[in-house]
């Protein structure tokens, strides 16, 4: 394991934590959030697990990267506000588990091909999410102080990582092709990092939020 | 090559952080603005409501306030009328010692027709309006002299003009209201009323020499008719300062200007 996989794994466990003592006092989709976390770790193990036995993770990345979609559009699905955007998630999210399906067998076979299209497809939909749920807090902004709101760190979480992962999967074809790939390795990383970290710092303001409520 | 392409991944990334980070700087900032905003929106829509509720408790007391009036005018005075002439013609065919205390008993109830008619004028809307504020106030600064309960004076500056009906009830429905207060926990021997007539600027004061409040009172002000006075002023345009220490009697200012229109 090297001194970036055990940082990350560290910082996944601390957010494991965090969500553990917390999560009887979250939100819905606050609770998402959290059980997101037990289901990186899990992943992260099997990709591991998959990488040493068949030399190929491919399938766990196809599944992890489904998985996370799925659990981020249903976290977005209860945070907005409006029925036509809670329709969309829930329209794109099945049209998005129908394309990993047919990327996973045609396109991109997933026992062999890494998920790139799926990455793709689902960091646009997730930065549009993003920027839209931004939008909506404009809209209706409430009185707490902003950096004490969880949902704006999970914004920011989302935002932060989905773009950075376009630059990432750029990035990571361009030193393919000139076989430097271990530099590209620290910007991975560097968007898991801040991803956990603000994973955590949302879940913790969300958690003061809502008893906050109760006081 | 390899210095270059890592300087590559770090300006690449360095960017990218960059250009994310100014724009969650940028919503934050937008963010707190609407905040503002809204908070001022509230503000104003909750100083709106309270002054239309004001309004509406001022509409009701005055129709009540009215409803007294014309009832102690045309039913309880016209009764009283009744009983004094019926005593004045008792006091004719009886004999004379008992005549005095019919007389003095026909008095008695003269009197209190002429009370109950001044106390039916202070609370008409109408009479208050057809009078003026100055001579409502004049009346009912004899009403109180000759009650005996304070010595009231009442001076005034400046050439005297109309506020509008609506703003000289308002403006004599505080006076009642501090009156009200002098007279009911003041325990206050003179009160001063002062009437300040100048070009842009009206002023009504009211001073007294009792017991005073403290300034915890003051800030409270529940349960007394202070934050009527405040909130009436407001309602008409005007502010109204209320000073008082214990001990050193109470003085109460609203200042007004007349040329400034306060729809109300």
């Amino acid at each position: 394991m090297t001194i970036q996989e055990a940082v990350n794994f560290s910082l996944l466990i601390i957010v494991f934590g965090i969500g553990v003592v917390c999560y009887s006092k979250l939100t819905t989709p606050f609770k998402l959030l959290a059980l997101t976390v037990p289901i990186t770790i899990l992943l992260d193990l099997c990709s591991k697990i998959s990488a040493h036995l068949y030399k190929t993770n491919a399938l766990v990345l196809h599944l992890e990267c489904l998985v996370l979609y799925v659990f981020y559009s249903c976290i977005y699905y209860y945070l907005f506000q409006s029925k036509t955007m809670k329709k969309i998630v829930l329209i794109s999210t099945i049209a998005i588990v129908g394309f990993a399906f047919v990327n996973g067998i045609f396109l991109q076979p997933a026992y062999k091909a890494f998920p790139s299209f799926l990455y793709m497809v689902t960091n646009t939909m997730l930065v549009a999410f993003s920027l839209l749920l931004f939008k909506q807090m404009l809209l209706y902004p409430i009185k707490i102080m902003i950096t004490s709101q969880g949902i704006f760190w999970y914004n920011t979480s989302i935002l932060f990582f989905s773009t950075t992962m376009f630059l990432n999967l750029g990035l990571t074809n361009y030193y393919a092709q000139l076989k430097f790939d271990e530099g590209i390795y620290y910007f991975w990383y560097g968007s898991y990092y801040i991803l956990n970290i603000l994973t955590g710092i949302a879940l913790l303001n969300n958690y003061k939020e809502k008893k906050s409520e109760y006081a | 090559m390899l210095d270059e392409n890592v300087r590559m991944v770090v300006f690449s990334s360095a960017a990218l952080f960059a250009f994310v980070t100014l724009f969650i700087i940028y919503f934050v900032v937008l963010y707190r603005n609407r905040q503002l905003k809204n908070k001022q929106e509230q503000e104003e829509l909750h100083a709106n409501f309270r002054q239309e509720l004001l309004k509406t408790q001022l509409e009701v007391q005055e129709q009540t306030l009215n409803y007294i009036s014309t009832e102690i005018h045309d039913n309880i005075t016209q009764v009283l009328s009744f009983v004094k002439l019926t005593l004045g013609n008792i006091a004719g065919g009886i004999e004379e010692e008992k005549k005095g205390k019919v007389l003095e008993t026909r008095e008695l109830v003269a009197q209190s027709i002429t009370d109950l008619r001044d106390l039916s004028k202070s609370l008409s809307f109408e009479h208050i309006a057809s009078q003026g504020l100055i001579r409502t106030i004049e009346n009912e600064v004899e009403r109180i002299d000759k009650s005996g309960l304070i010595k009231v004076s009442l001076a005034q500056e400046g050439n005297s003009y109309s506020l509008g009906e609506q703003r000289e009830l308002v403006l004599f429905r505080i006076f009642q209201e501090s009156l009200n207060n002098t007279l009911k926990h003041a325990r206050a021997a003179h009160l001063k009323i002062m009437l300040q007539y100048h070009t842009d600027l009206f002023i009504l004061t009211l001073e007294d020499d009792g017991s005073g409040f403290s300034a915890e009172t003051l800030e409270n002000k529940s349960g007394s008719g202070l934050r009527n006075i405040e909130n009436r002023a407001a309602l008409i345009g005007g502010t109204a300062t209320i000073n008082s220490s214990p001990g050193k009697g109470c003085n109460i200012k609203v200042v007004l200007n007349p040329l400034k229109q306060q729809p109300y």
